[in-house]
């Protein structure tokens, strides 16, 4: 697909697409700023172990049809969410199902991205669309998705699922659309879900705007549990005030091809992030994940801790940058990225970097790659447990290192099956002890 | 108690008042201490004895509001920390730091070395130092590969204070303030530590001790004992004061200062 | 230490100590590139026709390539055509077959540089080659090496006493192409050191190289081959100064080394090329190529190097770890100070069954300088049981600085053990303190702490060799507290 022929898809239905004459110029400005970058390729530094040509070369239809028939709550059960949770449910990034008004009552503003566009404008700063033409894609075809919006002081307890199902075996780009935006001292904890059927393999380009108002909480769950055929690339952008709390879990089990960007800004002082990701790829899948942490201002600190399991003919990538601006004081960052090979075949690329610019900093990282410890299989043999509920074990516990109560109910079952592994419960084992 | 003008003080600190990050944590302390004289400063947890061994030494970030010092007749609030160490200062810190690559014979050679040259005397080549420094390591029982390990790195706790003392006795100070010596050791490296102490008894040469327990000042006999309490001194007597302490604790006395 | 310090800084009063010019006689080519330059260079040193179309091919590929961009480094850019691409200091028709035969100015050189030639090498043990801007002046200790079988010359000389050598070594670890700045040196390398340690031969001294820039408006390129045949052993260091002087002065070298089965190569660098003024004027671009390849079995090659000089450092001294159990070394220390930048780091390739590599890295920034760690660990599919520790530091003097950790790390063997840790921190509070507690002033208590900050790398430097180090890192931080 070349920007002219996206250019002409978009031509052809702007006038369909939400959102009044600003949102159209604030589309038509993304779109510019897409088609001056045009899809990212290996030459970048960014994408150096990634690439997109699978979507570049593909020709997609950017406007999606709605889906014939959806049973939410079937949806619902099978990404693992309870039927009582406040949840919205997309298909084919069409909003099929709100059950979250319901929940939440009133405190919350939970309105679909048309109504948002309509009522609020742009939702989507264009400096958050520097260096990112796939978020600037996203902004120029905005059709779908949804704004959380939490007033300052609310607590809002009951986490928020939004659950992004892909059905359509067409060759479709999904462009979901998220703005979560949480007032001053307000809490709100959200979990996104995406999933799909084996069938699929079209493209979700998505992207999240999150911002955080003084002294503000958020915990997001992220979990991409696609089939084997889809291909996924999003960017997370969270701009953090003083004070503000940012708790982001990112788990990837399916997809094809998959590449999260996570750019975080520390913008005021005392804000801090801490983010934690797990990557789990096998079978010709390549999972990429790209975060990037801006500390702004003083006193602010950071944590990554990400982990990946990769399994024969799997491809992970992780890059995390630090970087400390000039001018700030008193920071504190900590990176770490752990990586468990089962496989001959498996692949990993770890790029953990730190950029400083001021000098009252203690910023560290840490990386790891091989197979499980020997040590540590022979003492559980020693122990009289079998070598593959050994392996089982410990490759669980190498990913529940990251957790202190599971992300996910379907977590552990996810990483058994995904690399088969054996599991010592018919001795009297259990993987929780 | 030995008051200001005093013919011989070796230190003298008039209604000190400090702050610590906003914090008031000396509140009008005063105290002088006589040439020869050993002092004990008690006190419960955060009664300000660690930051009065601070502001004595120099560290940045303790900001005396009010009140004098005087070291030998000079403003010791006026010198930096290392003109301080020049002038006799000693500073037995509660938490020795580590500074790795760096070996223990190397820092203390050139700390020597330091003071002598700003005393105009003259340095120490190597076969000297090791000539002062040997003696010195009996007496504290360290071992000689000691010498050439990072300063610090990887020792034990006791280690650590062991090396503090070291350090002391080679560098002969004019006041030496040890702060906390005695947390962490067991009995018989608290023996050592106070052999060392002792050996450098002087009556040019004086000494606080800061410290939580009374267990020390058994082993090295106070002249005077002071109690601190909210940010100065409540009560001082001589070394029987300690055991009484040890005995009842500080409660009563910081009811009876506050009562007072 | 403390004496010492001051010792040396009332030397230099702080400022760079090799920074003189010596007046000497200079045959030199006009400034500019083509090909009838890359034909003169060859034709003054008598090259044989193979190196003559070896340069040439160097050269049409330079042309067809671009400048690497993405080191963390900015600089005007460079004007290829008004550089010299050689000068030498005398004839080379009659170049010195001895020591007796050198230009007395030269050997006073020397003498400034603290390397008085004879004396130095007989006391120490070692044998020099001096480059002195392009071309090798002098390579003591001939006779004594010559009966070990060791062959120490210069690389002009290697070329027609030892071309086969040369043909069969030159290029295979550092091709032609591998990148611009080795392309150019390898269109237009005027001189520079080759070592042939035989079989089983353990070399009976350090050999060493003093590289110089003398004459302004000139490249340096100089070309350095060392081949340890199997079982064999050496050790090898270079120092390198500059004279001050406004204009930047391009200095892109190749170094290549190639070890056999079981034997063992030790490279140890003092980089001390002028690093411009206090306020980055001046100062010498190194862009340097620097790569091992550990050909055989249980081959070893280690690289140390202390950065203290140079405006501009663009080195990544590397390591193909080809041979089973080969293992390979870098030990850095790299000091950026006023408006110096560094992009600096190793790269090691896992391709050989249970390799071997350590990576320790000391980066300091002062002043506004910047000074970056890069760096790539890759496990190839086939390099079973491979390690990689890797430890890269780096120290903040002063908040106008900057430091940057690139650590690639790319994984393609399970049982591949990587294990990569780093930090950045500014210079500990309470160390300071300590240490003035106990009597160091200010700065001679940084130096203590920064000293002991890069002790893993200087104890891997030959003796004389890491006395030199630490007084240069001292001498280099000077201004950079208080």
């Amino acid at each position: 697909m070349t920007p002219e022929q996206l250019h002409t898809q978009l031509a052809a239905r702007i006038a369909e697409l939400p959102g009044g004459t600003t949102v159209a110029a604030a589309r038509e400005a993304a779109f510019a700023a897409f088609a001056r970058q045009g899809f990212p390729t290996r030459k970048q530094e960014a994408w150096h172990y990634t690439d997109l040509k699978r979507i570049s070369d593909a020709e997609l239809d950017l406007f999606p049809t709605a889906p014939d028939a959806a049973d939410p709550a079937a949806l619902l059960r099978a990404a693992g969410v309870d039927s009582d949770a406040a949840a919205l449910v997309f298909v084919d990034g069409f909003l099929v199902a709100n059950f979250a008004a319901e929940v939440l009552g009133d405190g919350v503003d939970i309105s679909s991205l048309g109504e948002s566009l309509e009522t609020l404008g742009p939702l989507v700063a264009a400096e958050t669309l520097r260096g990112q033409p796939l978020a600037a894609l996203n902004v120029a075809f905005a059709r779908h998705g949804v704004r959380i919006g939490v007033p300052a002081g609310t607590e809002v307890e009951a986490p928020i699922h939004l659950l992004f199902v892909s059905q359509s075996a067409r060759p479709q780009a999904c462009q979901p659309q998220i703005a979560i935006d949480v007032g001053a001292n307000a809490r709100a904890d959200v979990a996104i879900h995406y999933a799909g059927g084996p069938s699929c393999s079209g493209w979700v380009n998505a992207l999240t705007r999150i911002a955080l108002d003084t002294g503000a909480h958020l915990k997001l769950t992220r979990i991409q549990d696609y089939g084997p055929a889809q291909t996924h690339t999003e960017l997370t952008d969270a701009q953090l005030a003083a004070d503000a709390a940012l708790n982001i879990m990112m788990i990837d089990v399916g997809g094809a091809l998959v590449r999260n960007d996570l750019h975080v800004r520390l913008s005021e002082p005392g804000a801090n992030c801490e983010l934690a990701g797990l990557l789990l790829c096998a079978e010709g899948q390549h999972v990429d994940n790209h975060v990037v942490v801006d500390h702004l201002a003083a006193h602010t600190t950071s944590e990554q801790r990400f982990r990946s399991i990769i399994g024969a003919h799997g491809r992970g990538v992780f890059s995390g940058k630090v970087s400390v601006h000039k001018g700030t004081r008193a920071i504190s960052a900590d990176q770490a990225s752990n990586n468990l090979l089962l496989a001959a075949t498996a692949e990993i690329n770890t790029k953990p970097e730190l950029e400083i610019y001021a000098d009252d900093v203690k910023c560290s990282h840490g990386a790891t790659v091989g197979e499980l410890d020997d040590s540590h299989l022979f003492y559980l043999r020693s122990r009289g447990m079998a070598e593959a509920a050994a392996r089982g074990l410990l490759t669980l516990a190498f990913a529940k290192a990251l957790f202190t109560e599971s992300p996910w109910p379907g977590i552990d079952d996810r990483i058994v099956e995904k690399f088969g592994l054996a599991l010592p419960e018919d001795i009297g084992w259990s993987p929780s002890t | 108690m030995v008051e200001l003008g005093d013919p011989n003080p070796m230190l003298v600190i008039d209604s000190l008042h400090v702050r610590v990050q906003d914090r008031d944590i000396l509140d009008g302390l005063s105290l002088s201490v006589g040439l020869g004289e050993v002092h004990a400063i008690m006190g419960p947890n955060g009664s300000g004895k660690s930051t009065l061994a601070q502001v004595l030494a120099g560290r940045d970030g303790y900001e005396v509001t009010a009140g004098r010092i005087e070291f030998l007749g000079e403003d010791l609030l006026a010198l930096t920390p290392e003109e301080r160490a020049h002038a006799g200062l000693f500073l037995a810190f509660q938490y020795p730091i580590e500074i790795p690559g760096v070996n223990n014979a190397y820092l203390l050679k050139a700390a020597l070395n330091a003071q002598r040259h700003a005393r105009g005397e003259p340095e120490l080549d190597a076969f000297e130092f090791m000539r002062v420094i040997k003696d010195n390591m009996k007496l504290m029982q360290i071992h000689e590969d000691f010498l050439s390990r990072s300063v610090n790195t990887g020792f034990s706790g006791g280690e650590k204070k062991r090396n503090e003392i070291l350090q002391m006795l080679t560098l002969e100070p004019r006041l030496a303030v040890l702060d906390e010596t005695d947390s962490g050791l067991d009995v018989d490296a608290l023996k050592i530590v106070a052999n060392g102490i002792n050996s450098l008894r002087d009556p040019q040469r004086s000494m606080i001790l800061v410290t939580h327990y009374e267990r020390l000042l058994e082993l090295v006999k106070p002249d005077h004992v002071h109690v601190l309490a909210h940010g100065k001194i409540v009560r001082s007597g001589d070394h029987t004061l300690a055991r009484e302490l040890d005995e009842r604790g500080y409660e009563w006395i910081e009811q009876e200062a506050q009562s007072a | 230490m403390a004496t010492d310090s001051k010792e040396l800084a009332g030397l230099v009063g702080g400022k760079y100590r090799y920074g003189f010019v010596t007046d000497i006689e200079e045959d030199r080519v006009p400034p500019g590139l083509n090909e009838d330059v890359v034909r003169l260079i060859s034709a003054k040193k008598n090259e044989p026709e193979f190196m003559t179309e070896w340069r040439l091919k160097a050269y049409r590929q330079w042309l067809t390539m671009t400048e690497p961009t993405w080191a963390q480094v900015s600089y005007e850019p460079i004007d290829y055509q008004s550089i010299c691409y050689y000068a030498a200091p005398k004839n080379p028709d009659d170049a010195p077959k001895s020591l007796d035969e050198v230009d007395p100015k030269l050997l006073e050189t020397y003498d400034k540089l603290g390397i008085p030639l004879h004396e130095r090498a007989r006391l120490a043990g070692v044998a020099v080659d001096a480059v002195f801007d392009s071309v090798s002046v002098a390579t003591t200790f001939k006779a004594k090496l010559a009966e070990a079988g060791v062959i120490f010359c210069s690389f002009s000389e290697a070329v027609t006493e030892y071309p086969e050598l040369v043909k069969k070594y030159l290029g295979t670890v550092v091709p032609r192409a591998d990148n611009f700045f080795a392309a150019l040196n390898s269109a237009v390398f005027s001189d520079g050191s080759f070592v042939y340690i035989p079989k089983g031969v353990r070399c009976p001294m350090e050999l060493s190289t003093y590289f110089r820039i003398n004459a302004a408006n000139t490249g340096q390129f100089e070309r350095t081959l060392i081949i340890a045949d199997e079982g064999s052993h050496v050790s090898y260091l270079e120092g390198c100064t500059a004279p001050m002087r406004d204009e930047n002065q391009l200095h892109a070298a190749v170094v290549e080394l190639v070890a056999l089965d079981d034997a063992e190569i030790k490279y140890s660098t003092v980089q001390n090329w002028y690093p411009g003024d206090e306020n980055g004027v001046g100062g010498i671009y190194n862009f340097v190529t620097k790569r091992g390849d550990c050909r055989g079995a249980n081959s070893k090659i280690s690289w140390t190097q202390v950065e203290t000089g140079s405006a501009i450092t663009w080195k990544y001294p590397s390591c193909v770890l080809r041979g089973e159990n080969s293992v390979g070394e870098f030990y850095s220390v790299a000091v950026a100070n006023n408006y110096q930048q560094a992009d600096t780091g190793s790269k090691m390739i896992h391709i050989g069954r249970n390799t071997r590599s350590t990576i320790i890295s000391k980066g300091i920034s002062a002043g506004h300088a910047q000074n970056a760690y890069r760096g790539l660990v890759r496990i190839m599919p086939t390099a079973q049981g491979a390690r990689n520790y890797t430890q890269c530091d780096s120290l903040l003097l002063g908040d106008q600085c900057s430091a940057h950790t690139f650590p690639y790390i790319e994984a393609r063997e399970r049982s591949a053990h990587i294990e990569h840790e780093a930090t950045t921190s500014k210079i500990s509070e309470d160390q300071l303190f300590y240490c003035r507690q106990r009597g160091l002033s200010e700065e001679d208590a940084v130096n203590l702490i920064v000293n002991g900050f890069c002790r893993e790398v200087f104890k891997e430097l030959p003796m004389e060799f890491a006395v030199e180090a630490q007084n240069l890192l001292n001498v280099s931080l000077e201004g950079a507290v208080g």
